[in-house]
């Protein structure tokens, strides 16, 4: 296997948005995005915000999730106002699991199973628990080779997750969706790994429903808001389940019955996280001034040299995620049998990667700060632990990160 | 009553040196607290450490080392305190409304196994909006199992709605248009001599009441963290399990927080046996932080003594609004066993009365049609501060009813 260095027109000014942890190599932008310089400024403003301004700071609570939804909605290729800010991952899923259920209740009453991808375990159960009178059938799948045979006209909606989590494998969005259209069923696309680390166009897909996290690759802070969303089509049809008052048509009316706000606001429950969303805010303009299609290429060539560098000096690791570009985004999974105890040492020596029991390590290339020599380096101590393990010689001295 | 004894009662007020934990906004009366409390001074500071260090410096490390993983549970931990609850019954996630819904779903999940005829979820009519439209959303995606709203008014009496077809309550502590307290003792009792469970929604009255939610045996338990326990806009709220409901039956809303061992990534999901099942996502640590902090005040002022002190300034405003303003009607009950910390007043012109308070630097509270609302605030509100408030009502009544109603007027 041979490695070109290719020519990169990236801005290295990106680093610099970033408090870079010092001394330390960090792969673990899958699970905590760094923090944004400019965070700190922008939450003082609100802070100050509610200081001075006191009740009028609601304004903001009322103008951001749709501002900030739409910021994301460039990055996935939404159209506008079919994105927003609002809750969780988990809930927002709710929500989508909900919306789906109750519009093929008129479309295709018949139907009851879905179809979830195994790494979505918790988030579904206690819709379907709740529904046990409807009598819904889940069937799990682990691969979408799996998806042809499951795929009939029994399927309300798939739930699946953009990137698999375990081995890194990206699916093929506009495929999978016209497999899943072609039953005439929904598919919900969960893009917590990779909203910031791949281009996505839902809008060239028609993708029905969307859900992600905003504190990966789009550095928002921990548990920041997440968002949701949902093609216009689908807006307006039926309630969705969590029926909120951000969500009536006219929240401070104080009205008595429910009444849906046409939109994507409807996709709002209770009041929003004002200063995680403000942060959300400052992250995803960095995202966007880099642009997609360039994080993409550095994501892939920093991948390549990765891949490269295992290979050749820590054949050990088995390298799990493909290899090949159309399905590989910014993590890569390896397998080791000692990677736990790798993992331990290298986080001595201020390397961080994520272990998943019982022996794969996640290491993800965050173009937006990660540089070629980060990877040179952390390699060069990777394999030095390795020889260190595997001849159990415990060497605890650590090689300069510089 | 002269200004010059609101100032004494100041300098004998045993809460006085609270009012310096706060950022006080100059040139302003602030009796909206029941809608966002101010910004404890602290903010900032912590806000900064969260960011650059915790986050910044020391990233997924600061899980354990920061302690971000058991940050709901420890505030979750304090607000039990404040509302006497047990150890590990109450822990901070999401937003009142989404803690409804788990508090519903799971309501209506232990009954399906005790009591599975019941189809009766009971409300007051005049409850804060949300409390109702969840049920209702609820209601709507349960349609095939038909459960069914039944509401009420205050001045119906309980025992002839509470049946024992009824799954549960769902009940504001304290009212939010007309600030009436509920006597939380009885009502319990009253849901429990039917088999039915009651969920009490705290958001005008933690912080400013103080509860017992265990000597009362309540069932559930939600509130705010943004009104008088002042921990600023869209900070997260908190919901309570008593623990005789845990692990009976699932919460609705499953996410990877409430599994048993989340950092994990099992395939299988298992629900924490615990509190933090009621968690979903990943926790808001910067606003929980803030939380922390904001909650320590109250803490330390003590809930019997900002209750004394809600009422003497309640007493002080009810007074002076008699004696200067006799046309703003008193909604709220005067005897302090039904009254919270809130005062609604009714008047033709409240919406004009109140943009020319603002006009003035008093903020009050409008509510469609013709009610003010004034909170008593005792962490950082003043005797002398009614005092003046009030001047400045009386002036500005005049010219309300001089001007008439301005629908170009920012509320």
């Amino acid at each position: 296997m041979s490695y070109k260095i290719l020519p990169l027109q990236t801005n290295r000014q990106e680093r610099n948005k970033f408090q870079i942890p010092l001394n330390t190599i960090y792969f673990c932008g899958n699970s905590l995005g760094l923090c944004p310089i400019e965070s700190e400024k922008v939450v003082n403003q609100i802070i100050q915000e509610w200081e001075q301004n006191h009740i009028h700071s609601w304004n903001l609570a009322i103008q951001l999730p749709l501002k900030v939804g739409n910021k994301i909605g460039k990055l996935i290729g939404a159209e506008e106002n079919e994105t927003i800010i609002a809750d969780s991952t988990s809930i927002n899923l709710f929500k989508c699991l909900g919306t789906s259920i109750a519009i093929q209740k008129i479309k295709n009453p018949n139907r009851r199973s879905i179809l979830l991808d195994r790494e979505n375990f918790s988030n579904d159960l206690g819709l379907l628990k709740l529904l046990s009178t409807d009598e819904y059938k889940v069937r799990y799948f682990d691969d979408e080779n799996q998806l042809e045979d499951f795929l009939n006209d029994d399927v309300v909606c798939i739930l699946l997750s953009h990137v698999n989590y375990h081995h890194g494998k990206l699916y093929n969005i506009k495929k999978i969706t016209e497999m899943v259209h072609k039953v005439d069923a929904f598919i919900i696309w969960d893009l917590c790994h990779s909203v910031g680390s791949v281009p996505i166009n839902l809008t060239e897909v028609n993708a029905d429903f969307a859900v992600g996290c905003t504190d990966k690759y789009l550095n928002s802070s921990p548990g920041a808001p997440a968002f949701i969303y949902v093609n216009k089509k689908h807006q307006n049809v039926t309630w969705q389940p969590l029926t909120g008052w951000l969500g009536h048509q006219s929240p401070f009316k104080m009205s008595k019955d429910y009444e849906p706000i046409v939109g994507i606001k409807n996709f709002l429950v209770g009041t929003p996280e004002v200063l995680p969303i403000s942060i959300i805010d400052c992250s995803v303009e960095i995202t966007l001034d880099a642009g997609m299609q360039l994080i993409r290429k550095k994501s892939l060539a920093l991948g390549d040299l990765f891949i490269f560098l295992m290979t050749e000096k820590c054949p050990s690791f088995k390298l799990v995620t493909p290899f090949e570009y159309e399905k590989r985004e910014s993590h890569l999974s390896y397998q080791h049998e000692n990677a736990n105890e790798i993992s331990k040492w290298m986080r001595k020596r201020n390397i961080y990667s994520d272990f998943i029991s019982p022996d794969i390590l996640i290491f993800a290339m965050t173009p937006l700060y990660t540089k070629f020599v980060d990877i040179w380096n952390a390699i060069e101590n990777i394999s030095d632990i390795v020889k260190n393990v595997e001849s159990k010689n415990f060497d605890e001295s650590c090689v300069s990160l510089n | 009553m002269t200004r010059e004894q609101c100032e004494i009662a100041d300098e004998n007020d045993e809460l006085k040196i609270f009012r310096n934990k706060f950022k006080i906004p100059q040139d302003t009366i602030y009796l909206i607290g029941n809608s966002l409390g101010l910004c404890p001074i602290e903010s900032q500071k912590i806000a900064n450490r969260v960011i650059k260090q915790e986050w910044g410096q020391n990233h997924i490390d600061s899980w354990n080392t920061a302690g971000w993983y058991h940050l709901p549970v420890k505030v979750g931990n304090k607000i039990g305190k404040i509302i006497g609850a047990e150890q590990n019954e109450t822990i901070i996630s999401d937003s009142t409304s989404i803690n409804i819904f788990k508090c519903l779903g799971t309501s209506i999940a232990i009954q399906k196994i005790k009591n599975p005829d019941r189809r009766i979820i009971l409300l007051e009519r005049e409850n804060f909006p949300t409390d109702l439209y969840i049920a209702q959303g609820l209601v709507n995606l349960l349609s095939t199992d038909e459960y069914k709203i039944r509401y009420f008014d205050d001045d119906n009496r309980l025992e002839d709605v509470l049946g024992d077809d009824v799954v549960c309550i769902l009940l504001s502590h304290v009212n939010y248009r007309t600030g009436q307290l509920y006597n939380m003792k009885q009502i319990t009792k009253l849901a429990h001599k039917v088999d039915a469970h009651i969920i009490w929604d705290l958001c005008h009255s933690v912080g400013s009441v103080p509860i017992n939610l265990t000597k009362v045996d309540a069932d559930f338990a939600v509130g705010c963290t943004y009104k008088y326990l002042n921990s600023g806009p869209g900070a997260p709220a908190f919901i309570y399990v008593n623990k005789k409901h845990q692990n009976v039956a699932w919460q609705p809303l499953t996410g990877w927080f409430g599994h048993q061992a989340p950092f994990k990534m099992s395939k299988l999901y298992e629900p924490a046996p615990n509190i933090t099942n009621y968690l979903v996502g990943t926790p808001q640590v910067l606003q929980i932080s803030i939380i922390d902090h904001s909650v320590g005040i109250t803490l330390d002022a003590d809930m019997q003594a900002i209750r004394k002190k809600s009422l003497a300034l309640g007493d002080l405003f009810i007074k002076l609004m008699d004696e200067k303003c006799p046309s703003l009607k008193l909604v709220t009950p005067f005897e302090y066993e039904k009254r919270g910390s809130h005062l609604s007043y009714q008047h033709e012109n409240a919406y004009a009365i109140s943009n020319l308070m603002r006009k003035r630097g008093v903020y009050g509270d409008f509510r469609f049609p013709d009610i003010l609302r004034f909170a008593m605030t005792p962490l950082y509100t003043r005797f002398v501060d009614i005092w003046d408030v009030i001047g400045i009502i009386s002036e500005v009544i005049n010219d309300a009813e001089y001007e008439g109603f301005d629908g170009n007027c920012v509320t």
